[in-house]
């Protein structure tokens, strides 16, 4: 068997972008459109690689991290990994029984109530029908799903598709397990039981490969990560070395591609944007990363192709497993920035970073003045790197300076 | 289950052994997915039989009711004449029917099952690995459960008649036989089915055009031997089906048995198109989940 759970050697993956393909049998064989009056024969497919000559070994037992801004290639990546995909060129050999969680309700069939769906999973996964009787009530007690568990998933949630797939995908005695960012989507008290569980699925020898945006979670537990670009392996290896080689990217590549493609909640037309956030220390440069107790100055950069009088700008800051740390805004804390228009920034200033070591995620928005319309928000983008050993000695999160006294 | 989640390497790179076969990718891996069939049949069995308050019953009533139809119209009404039945006692034109009509009505369900089989289970395809056939094959029991009802039913009858022979024995491998050649094609047409959408259309015409080129609702005798300039009666003959409507009839109905030549061809038919609609459904089904 090896001491290697997943083997991808040399993996390229290919697409063909079908833009015209025929879609019936008779434009198959006369090889016309109608109404379009000409031949598609020749602008058939464009070839779109995914991948490109990935190599790499998730060791038997280990957890490993897949980053990647989105499109990078990652889910393809997992997908190949878990057999759904044939590779174009390359191999991959996965030894033992893999379960994949991958986007949304994992392998479900919309008219089958969630019981059968339970069965139908295990029975793909080859799990005997015998040991899932034993489970389906473990499954559903899992998932939360006690009421639903004999209607149609189709009339499910998605935050219950999710808790159902992640519950029946972890609940098959899986040796390899597959997980996009699919666990995301789940309230956070339901996040940090999943993480808890694939926590104690490795201490049983499980091999967890995992994909998320969540770097500080990545870093904290994986033994190994890669992080792939546009389909190429960009870095693989250590998870402090790869998440930092990533964050460089982000940092100049965020900085540079602000002015054409800001990535934003709302989609189309708003008057008011934010395009960017920048982190300065007190003396006006701008680190790699803080340390706690440092002065911090967080800068919002914002676009207005129109007069907005009075936006509300707030900001929140979130630690790896998505806990809302804090959320400042303006109009609660007095400020109001009168009518902005065009470019422009506005900054939030702290004397004292109170985190503790780790990264911490920022997300910003903008409202209008009597906070009731959201005009942008951009989330799980930014992200606040706090340097520096963690102190044994001290628990928590966040310092709080306080002071002790005694008396009688 | 073991081999099936091995390696994930190509078609044609696999060696002939077991286990390469039974590997993911390999031609028997369906072996591996026993478990996942028999739940996609409980499933089907399940919601056909248990729902109603007539239960099965209720799924014998369509069978029944195009038996009378054709029953009334081609032998009541038109009165084609049925041969004598095996023991030489009666001849029925509905019973004659009903031995061709069964191996029809299986082999249009586990064509038309495994079609929309595929297209139904697909979309699992995209999130979770399993062998694509595996719906198919499902399709495929459950067809042959309600065939094996149906078949019991008229044997039944048969024997209350007093009109059986050791031939009913031979009729399961009959049916077998005709259930691997209708697997071939449905498997081809259930990935054609996936790519064009118009395949669903032109299959119904085109079975419904061989349902009466066919002899179910008519013997062969009476089928002209030159129609048109055309050696009609032979080309119906030759017609694979017709075949096997024809050895049932004997089977069952005449208490005659087909022949080793017959039963040899029909197999070897069976098995030869079974096994390249197999093999043709492996390949291109092997990026099947990009399509779906």
């Amino acid at each position: 068997m090896g001491e290697n759970a997943v083997v991808v050697e040399g993996v390229s993956k290919r697409f063909r972008v079908t833009l015209d393909r025929p879609l019936s049998l008779k434009e198959a064989w006369t090889g016309l459109r109608p109404g379009s009056g000409r031949s598609f024969r020749r602008v058939r497919s464009e070839p779109f690689w995914a991948l490109r000559d990935i190599s790499l070994e998730v060791p038997r037992g280990s957890m490993y991290g897949l980053v990647g801004r989105n499109g990078s290639g990652k889910s393809t990546l997992l997908r190949v990994m878990a057999g759904i995909y044939r590779p174009t060129e390359g191999r991959v050999e996965a030894n033992g029984r893999t379960s994949a969680l991958l986007e949304l309700g994992a392998g479900f069939h919309p008219a089958l109530s969630g019981r059968e769906n339970i069965y139908l999973n295990a029975s793909v996964l080859g799990v005997p029908k015998s040991q899932i009787d034993d489970r389906v009530e473990q499954i559903v007690e899992f998932a939360g799903l006690e009421e639903f568990i004999d209607s149609p998933v189709k009339i499910y949630s998605s935050g219950m598709y999710v808790r159902l797939g992640f519950a029946v995908a972890v609940h098959v005695d899986p040796e390899i397990l597959i997980v996009d960012e699919v666990v995301a989507v789940g309230d956070e008290e339901f996040q940090l039981r999943c993480f808890s569980h694939l926590e104690s699925l490795r201490s049983q020898g499980v091999t967890i490969v995992l994909v998320s945006h969540d770097l500080g979670m990545l870093r904290a537990n994986c033994d190994q990560m890669a992080w792939l670009n546009r389909g190429l392996l960009a870095a693989v290896g250590d998870p402090q070395d790869v998440v930092n080689a990533y964050l460089d990217t982000i940092d100049t590549e965020g900085a540079a591609s602000v002015g054409h493609r800001p990535r934003s909640d709302t989609e189309g037309e708003t008057p008011l944007r934010i395009t960017n956030l920048e982190f300065f220390d007190g003396a006006g440069h701008r680190p790699k990363s803080f340390a706690s107790g440092d002065p911090l100055v967080v800068r919002i950069h914002y676009s207005a192709s129109e007069p907005v009088e009075d936006p509300v700008f707030s900001l929140g800051f979130y630690d790896h497993n998505n806990l809302h740390l804090a959320g400042p805004r303006s109009h609660v804390d007095g400020f109001r920035p009168g009518k902005v228009d065009g470019e422009g920034w506005v900054e939030f200033r702290l004397l004292r970073i109170p985190f503790r070591s780790g990264a911490f995620h920022v997300n910003a928005a903008v409202q209008d003045s009597d906070a009731s319309f959201l005009y942008d928000r951009r989330a799980r983008e930014f992200w606040l790197q706090i340097s520096g050993e963690p102190d044994p000695q001290a628990n928590g999160l966040l310092n709080l300076e306080g002071d002790w006294r005694a008396g009688v | 289950m073991k081999g099936s989640a091995g390696g994930v390497g190509r078609l044609g790179s696999m060696r002939w052994s077991w286990a390469a076969l039974t590997n993911r990718g390999g031609v028997l891996e369906i072996w591996g997915y026993r478990e996942l069939i028999g739940r996609l049949v409980q499933r089907e069995l399940g919601s056909r039989y248990k729902r109603s308050v007539l239960g099965w019953l209720w799924s014998m009533l369509n069978p029944a009711a195009t038996l009378a139809i054709y029953a009334l119209v081609f032998g009541v009404l038109l009165k084609f004449d049925p041969p004598r039945a095996g023991n030489g006692r009666f001849d029925n034109f509905a019973l004659y029917l009903f031995c061709a009509l069964v191996m029809w009505n299986a082999f249009y369900g586990v064509i038309t099952g495994a079609m929309s089989a595929l297209l139904d289970l697909g979309s699992l395809l995209g999130k979770v690995y399993f062998p694509p056939e595996a719906p198919a094959v499902a399709a495929l029991l459950t067809v042959l459960f309600q065939a094996a009802i149906e078949a019991s039913i008229l044997m039944l009858i048969l024997i209350c008649l007093v009109n059986v022979s050791w031939t009913f024995l031979l009729w399961p491998v009959l049916l077998l036989f005709l259930a691997i050649f209708a697997l071939g094609i449905g498997l081809v047409l259930s990935v054609w089915n996936v790519r064009y959408r118009d395949v669903g259309y032109l299959s119904t015409i085109v079975l419904q055009f061989l349902f009466y080129v066919t002899p179910i609702v008519y013997p062969l005798s009476l089928i002209p031997e030159r129609a048109m300039g055309l050696p009609v009666r032979d080309i119906i003959r030759l017609n694979p089906l017709s075949q096997f409507t024809e050895a049932s009839r004997e089977l069952l109905y005449g208490l005659d048995w087909p022949g080793l030549l017959r039963l040899g061809l029909m197999a070897l038919i069976s098995l030869a198109v079974g096994a390249g609609g197999w093999l043709m459904f492996k390949v291109r089904t092997r990026d099947i989940a990009e399509e779906l």
